[in-house]
């Protein structure tokens, strides 16, 4: 059974400068290192080091915003918002207005670029572009499509992803 | 029956006009459904459909600014087949004569059937059949069935196995 934690509700998620912090930070179920080194995890299905309040993509690992981040096994801080390229952005996180709500507006707006009623921002895209999901990790695809709107949907009424 | 109630043959996926005198549209206005068919058992529920539709002369549909952009919210709605929450949304193109029509459902059991409705109308004075409307299948890149795997919570895109069909009530 996964744990549910309120945070993952939270807008875009941010990076983490592991190595900037130069910071090792460790729970008896998770540890990140300078290295950018994740490890560990909260449930079974965290094959890529995915927290319940963050998820790892490759070797670094993103939190949602918020002055703190807390979960069971994990606490950390808000440090810095950048892109996985290194540059300034947002992740994917489903909320494309960015209100740090994702709600059914989220969806809606996922949907009507989709068809092209809109032409989302390059941030908004970026946290819009959800799919493909993979193991749970929302990886992307540089486009938004209905895959992104049925993620998007269903983490709107509660049904995660 | 899924398409119980058409009034015509359903239209292939890839239509290339024409038609028969008897299939002549009368002027009015007539609810176009769309459903999902499929071969082989779905590996994962459909969750949403991305898909085109092209209107003949003659044809056309509500839109907000009456002619490109939004279709309106009472023109498009989710078909029979879907009955938890959806979203759907439609967007059309006066000068290309399409519909780029989108669906989202969260619901996990829908495989096959009415997914979406479109309203439109036919204008006097036209002669056109329901043979002319035809679906972008395989012209159009962004055609797209997709779902999501509850097991391995992934997404998995299944245009190639599911068809989408058209079928004209009035």
């Amino acid at each position: 059974m996964r744990k549910q934690i309120p945070t993952i509700h939270i807008a875009a998620l941010l990076l983490l400068p592991l190595a900037a912090q130069a910071a090792t930070q460790s729970s008896p179920n998770y540890s990140i290192t300078g290295a950018g080194i994740v490890s560990g995890g909260v449930s079974s299905t965290d094959a890529n080091g995915m927290s319940k309040a963050g998820v790892a993509i490759g070797r670094t690992l993103y939190i949602p915003p918020g002055i703190t981040i807390t979960s069971p096994n994990y606490t950390s801080k808000q440090v810095a918002q950048v892109s996985p390229g290194g540059g300034s952005g947002f992740l994917h996180t489903g909320d494309i207005n960015g209100d740090g709500i994702m709600d059914i507006v989220d969806a809606l707006l996922a949907l009507k670029a989709g068809v092209g009623l809109i032409t989302l921002s390059s941030a908004e895209l970026t946290r819009g572009d959800v799919g493909p999901l993979v193991n749970s990790v929302p990886v992307g695809n540089g486009v938004i499509d209905v895959e992104d709107s049925i993620l998007i949907l269903r983490k709107a009424v509660g049904l995660g992803w | 029956m899924l398409l119980a109630g058409t009034v015509a043959l359903s239209l292939s996926a890839c239509g290339d006009g024409g038609g028969t005198s008897t299939d002549v549209l009368a002027p009015g206005t007539y609810k176009l459904t769309f459903s999902a068919i499929s071969t082989a058992r779905l590996p994962v529920a459909i969750s949403g459909v991305d898909v085109a539709v092209k209107f003949p002369v003659g044809l056309s549909v509500s839109t907000n600014s009456g002619g490109s952009g939004q279709i309106v919210y009472a023109s498009i709605t989710p078909g029979s087949a879907i009955q938890t929450t959806s979203l759907v949304y439609g967007n059309y193109s006066a000068s290309t004569r399409t519909a780029y029509l989108s669906m989202a459902t969260t619901q996990t059991s829908y495989r096959s059937g009415q997914f979406m409705n479109l309203l439109f109308t036919v204008a006097s004075g036209t002669s056109v059949t329901k043979n002319d409307i035809f679906l972008l299948n395989a012209t159009y890149p962004k055609y797209k069935v997709v779902g999501l795997d509850e097991v391995t919570h992934s997404t998995v895109t299944m245009s190639g196995t599911v068809k989408t069909m058209l079928g004209v009530e009035r």
